[in-house]
C-alpha cells in the first residue's frame, strides 16, 4: 500500500499530519501498511469479514426475515489515539461521569441544582425520559449510571468535543474487544511493535462493578443480563457480554416476582437474583409502573428495586440526563458538583425553547444541524448543509411547534481516519465512544473505546444502522524516535 | 439451570438431528431413483412423507419431480422440516443461549446454518446431491463432536443429548413406518423386497452394520434391528437407553427415590422396547412404532411441565405439527 494518493483533504487527519508524514503514534503501523500489497490487506479485510460472520458478530436489521444478521462492517486501518492526549481524554469523561451520577440523583431526590437555578426545573421536568416513579429511589451505592458512553468527535482544528452523553444502556462495547481480537489476528507484528494499551479487562471490570452494587442481603451475588431476547439488534452484544463475565442471560419471561425478590425459573425452580445489568428500556422494565403492554418486562420488579432487594444497571430514570437539552447544561453541572471546569468542552448549542437561539436557528437552518432533544442513532435529525429546501422548512415547523424539543450545532468537520475503501485507501470521518463503568468509588475508563467511521463518502453519519462501521481504536504510547517517513517504504510493490 | 436454557439446549439437539435425518432419507432416495428410474417419483413422495411434508408438498408442486422434491426437502423456507429450517431454528436456539454454549459448538450451528443460506440463493448447490447432503451430515458429526468435546457434560450437555436422542428415535419410527406402511412392501417375506429394504437400512447408516450381524437382508429382522438392537446407536432403542441415561443425570434423584413424570414416562418406554418379543412381525412392528411416538410425545410433554415451564410457546406449535405429520405418515 502507499500513501501518496492519499489525500488529506481540508479536514484533521487521525493518522497522517501531511502526505506521508505519519503522525507520531502511527508510524509503526503505517510502516507495517506499506510493505504490505494492496492485495494483502485486501485478503486481510475478507478475512475479518468472514470471521465476523462465522463468529455471529453481528446485528439485526429491523424488518429483515429470521438468520439474515449483517456484519458490522469493520475496516481494518485503526483509529490511534495518543497516550498523552487519552490521559487528558479519561480525566475529562471521569469527570463528566461523577457530575451525571450527580445529579441523576439530585433530580430524583432533593433537586437542589433545581432549586439553585442552575439548571431550569421546568427542562427537567419535560424531558421524555424523566420518570415519576423514579423519585425518592436510593439505588445501591448511590450510583444510578454504572455503564456511561460518550460519543466524542474531533473538529478540523483538532478539538476534542463531546458531542452527546448516552447514559440509558449505551451499547457498543463487545465490539471493541471483537474488533481487538481480529486486528490480533490479521496484525499481529505490528502489536508486538506499538505498545497498544490491552482492552480485554473490560468484562471483569463490568462483573467487578455489578458485584460492587449488590444489595447489601447477598455474599455471593447472582448477576444477570437482562436482554429483550435474540431479534434485539443488539443481541449479539448481550449474548457476548454475558458470555464473557460468565454469567446468565435472561430475558423477561425467565424472571418472576416472588416473596419479595426477583427470581429466576430454573430446572430446580425458582432462585434468586441480585443484580441485573438490563439492556431493556426503562419504560419496558416493569408493566405494573410503565408500559402496561410491555412483554418485555418483569411485572413488580420496580417495588423490589424499591425496597432495595434487587439491583439494576443503569438503574432507571439516567435518560433525564441525556436528554439534548439537559446536555448543554452538564459544563454548569461540573462546575456546580465537583467546582471544576470541563476538561472536555461540549460543542456550541442553541437551545430552541430560548427565544433568541430559536430566531436565530431559524434563520440560519442551513449552516447547523437540528437535533430532536429524545432521539438517537441519527434519527430525528437536520444536517442543515447537506438537506434541501423542502427538509429545512419541514424542520423550521417542527420547531415551532415544539422547540422544547429541538437543538441546533454548527457543523462540525469531523477528523477523518485512513479507511480502506474499494481497495484504495481513503479519509472517512469518525466519531468516538468510549465506555466508562462507575460503581461508586473511582470511575473507570475502557481505554479508546468504539471508533464509528462514516463509510460512505463525505458523510457525517456514523450510525450502523445508516451505513456506518467501526475500526480498532489504539491507545498508544508514542514512538517519537522513530524516523516519519514511511510512505516511500515498500511503495514499489504497489 | 434457567429453563429456558434446558429448553433451547433441548430443541438444539433436535433439530440438528432432524436436519441430518432429512438428509439421510433425500440420499437415499436420490440413489435408489437412480437404479429403478420409473419408480423415482414414488421414492421421493415416500421420503417426503416420511418427514410428514406430503401435503404442504403437494400444494405448492401440482406434479412431482426428483429435482422439486430434492429442492422442497433441502431448500425450502416455508418447510419447517427442510434441512434449510431445521438448521435455521437450530441456529436460533443456539443463539437464545450463546452464553450457555461453547463458542466452538455456537460457531459450528452459525457455519452449518450458513452453508444452508448461501444454497438457498445459488441456483447450481444441488446440482450434486450426494457432495451437498454429504456436507449437510458432516456437519451434524460435527456438531455432536464439538458438543461432546467442548461441553462439561453437564446439565445442559445432557438436554442437548436428550433432545438429539429423542428426535433420532422419531425419526426412526417416521421413516420405518413410511416403508413398512407403504403398500408396496409385504408382511411376507419376498426377494424384490431386497434393494428397498437396503435403502432403508442405508438411510439410517444401518446397511454395514446389520450386514455384520444378520448377513441376509429379511423384512423381520431389518424392523428388529431398527427398533430393538441393543448396541446399533440408530435403532430406536439404544436411543431410549441412553436417552433415560442423560434424564436420570438430569433428575439426579437417584433410583428408588420418588421419580418426576418424565422419568416415568421414558422408564416405560424403554422397558417396553427392552422386554420386546425379538423379530416382529408387520403387526407387532406396527404397534412398536405407535408405541414409540405416543410414547415420545408423552415424554416431551412430561419435560415441558418437569422442567421447562412451558416457556416458549412457538416452539410448542413446532411439537404439535410434529403430531400432525406423524399422522399424515
Amino acid at each position: 500500500m502507499e500513501f501518496r494518493e492519499y489525500d488529506l483533504g481540508p479536514f484533521f487527519d487521525e493518522f497522517f499530519l501531511a502526505v506521508g508524514d505519519a503522525r507520531p503514534g502511527c508510524r509503526v503501523l503505517a510502516r507495517a501498511l506499506s510493505a504490505m500489497h494492496r492485495d494483502e490487506v485486501l485478503a486481510r479485510q475478507r478475512a475479518a469479514e468472514e470471521a465476523l460472520l462465522h463468529m455471529g458478530i453481528t446485528f439485526n436489521v429491523y424488518g429483515h426475515e429470521a438468520g439474515s444478521e449483517k456484519i458490522f462492517p469493520f475496516d481494518v486501518v485503526p483509529r490511534i489515539v495518543e497516550a498523552r492526549e487519552w490521559s487528558s481524554i479519561e480525566k475529562g469523561l471521569k469527570q463528566r461521569v461523577l457530575a451525571l451520577n450527580a445529579f441523576v440523583a439530585d433530580v430524583y431526590g432533593d433537586g437542589k441544582i433545581l432549586k439553585d437555578g442552575v439548571v431550569p426545573p421546568h427542562i427537567v421536568a419535560s424531558a421524555a425520559a424523566h420518570l415519576a416513579p423514579c423519585h425518592g429511589l436510593k439505588p445501591p451505592r448511590g450510583v444510578w449510571t454504572h455503564i456511561v458512553g460518550v460519543d466524542l468527535v474531533r473538529d478540523d482544528a483538532g478539538t476534542m468535543f463531546v458531542l452527546e452523553d448516552n447514559l440509558r444502556c449505551p451499547s457498543g462495547g463487545s465490539y471493541v474487544l471483537e474488533n481487538r481480537s481480529i486486528m490480533k489476528r490479521l496484525f499481529p507484528q505490528a502489536f508486538e511493535q506499538s505498545r497498544v494499551r490491552p482492552v480485554d479487562a473490560y468484562p471483569s471490570r463490568l462483573l467487578q462493578m455489578l458485584h460492587a452494587v449488590t444489595p447489601a442481603h447477598s455474599e455471593t451475588p447472582r448477576c444477570v443480563v437482562l436482554t429483550p431476547g435474540i431479534y434485539n439488534s443488539a443481541y449479539f452484544e448481550h449474548a457476548f457480554l454475558a458470555l464473557q463475565m460468565g454469567i446468565e442471560l435472561v430475558e423477561g419471561r425467565d424472571l418472576v416476582v416472588s416473596d419479595g425478590y426477583v427470581q429466576l425459573k430454573t430446572t430446580r425452580g425458582l432462585e434468586r437474583v441480585d443484580v441485573i445489568y438490563r439492556r431493556i428500556d426503562d419504560t419496558f422494565l416493569d408493566p405494573h409502573h410503565f408500559k402496561a403492554d410491555s412483554m418485555l418486562g418483569i411485572p413488580g420488579i420496580l417495588d423490589v428495586y424499591r425496597a432495595g432487594r434487587v439491583a439494576l444497571c443503569n438503574a432507571p430514570g439516567t435518560g433525564v440526563a441525556d436528554d439534548k437539552v439537559v446536555y448543554a447544561y452538564v459544563p454548569a453541572m461540573i462546575k456546580y458538583y465537583l467546582g471544576e471546569d470541563a476538561i472536555l468542552p461540549n460543542v456550541p448549542t442553541f437551545l430552541c425553547e430560548r427565544e433568541a437561539d430559536r430566531s436565530h436557528v431559524l434563520e440560519n437552518l442551513h449552516n447547523l444541524v437540528v437535533k430532536a432533544a429524545n432521539e438517537s442513532g441519527g434519527y430525528g435529525m437536520l444536517i442543515g448543509p447537506q438537506a434541501t429546501k423542502a427538509e429545512c422548512a419541514e424542520f423550521a415547523a417542527k420547531i415551532k411547534a415544539d422547540p422544547r424539543n429541538y437543538i441546533a450545532q454548527p457543523l462540525l468537520q469531523l477528523s477523518r481516519v485512513p479507511t480502506f475503501v474499494d481497495g484504495v485507501l481513503e479519509g472517512r470521518h469518525v466519531d468516538l465512544r468510549p465506555y466508562v463503568l462507575y460503581d461508586g468509588d473511582e470511575p473507570w475508563v475502557l481505554p479508546g473505546g468504539l471508533t464509528r467511521v462514516a463509510l460512505k463518502k463525505g458523510s457525517y453519519v456514523v450510525n450502523s444502522s445508516q451505513g456506518g462501521g467501526s475500526k480498532d481504536t489504539w491507545v498508544v504510547d508514542s514512538h517519537t524516535d522513530l524516523p516519519s517517513t514511511p510512505a516511500s517504504i515498500g511503495g514499489d510493490r504497489c | 439451570m434457567l429453563s429456558r436454557y434446558a429448553e433451547s439446549l433441548y430443541w438444539m439437539g433436535r433439530y440438528v438431528e432432524r436436519a441430518e435425518n432429512t438428509a439421510r432419507f433425500a440420499d437415499v432416495a436420490g440413489s435408489l431413483a437412480i437404479d429403478e428410474p420409473s419408480r423415482a417419483v414414488e421414492r421421493w413422495r415416500l421420503v417426503v412423507a416420511a418427514v410428514g411434508e406430503l401435503e404442504r408438498f403437494d400444494a405448492m408442486h401440482a406434479v412431482t419431480t426428483e429435482r422439486e422434491a430434492m429442492r422442497f426437502l433441502c431448500l425450502e423456507r416455508s418447510c419447517p422440516n427442510a434441512i434449510f429450517s431445521c438448521l435455521l431454528s437450530a441456529r436460533e436456539n443456539a443463539r437464545a443461549i450463546r452464553p450457555a454454549i461453547s463458542s466452538e459448538l455456537w460457531e459450528q450451528v452459525n457455519r452449518a446454518f450458513l452453508f444452508l443460506h448461501r444454497a438457498a440463493q445459488d441456483e447450481g448447490a444441488l446440482a450434486v446431491p450426494n457432495a451437498f447432503l454429504a456436507a449437510v451430515k458432516r456437519d451434524a458429526h460435527l456438531f455432536w463432536g464439538i458438543h461432546d468435546g467442548t461441553m462439561t457434560h453437564g446439565e445442559g450437555w445432557h438436554f442437548a443429548r436428550l433432545g438429539g436422542l429423542m428426535e433420532r428415535a422419531d425419526q426412526i419410527a417416521r421413516i420405518l413406518a413410511a416403508y413398512v406402511g407403504h403398500g408396496e412392501l409385504a408382511s411376507e417375506f419376498v426377494a424384490d423386497h431386497e434393494p428397498r429394504l437396503g435403502a432403508l437400512l442405508k438411510s439410517v447408516s444401518g446397511f454395514e452394520m446389520y450386514r455384520k450381524r444378520f448377513g441376509h437382508i429379511r423384512d423381520a429382522k431389518v424392523n428388529a434391528f431398527l427398533l430393538l438392537d441393543p448396541e446399533f446407536p440408530r435403532s430406536a432403542r439404544h436411543c431410549l437407553t441412553s436417552a433415560l441415561a442423560s434424564l436420570r443425570a438430569i433428575a439426579g434423584a437417584p433410583l428408588g427415590v420418588e421419580l418426576r413424570p418424565s422419568e416415568r414416562s421414558l422408564g416405560r418406554l424403554v422397558a417396553a422396547f427392552d422386554f420386546a418379543e425379538p423379530n416382529p412381525a408387520v403387526p407387532e412392528t406396527f404397534r412398536l412404532i405407535t408405541q414409540l411416538q405416543d410414547g415420545l410425545a408423552a415424554v416431551h410433554e412430561a419435560l415441558e411441565h418437569d422442567f421447562f415451564y412451558a416457556t416458549a410457546s412457538a416452539q410448542t406449535s413446532i411439537m404439535s405439527q410434529d403430531s400432525q405429520g406423524r399422522t399424515g405418515a
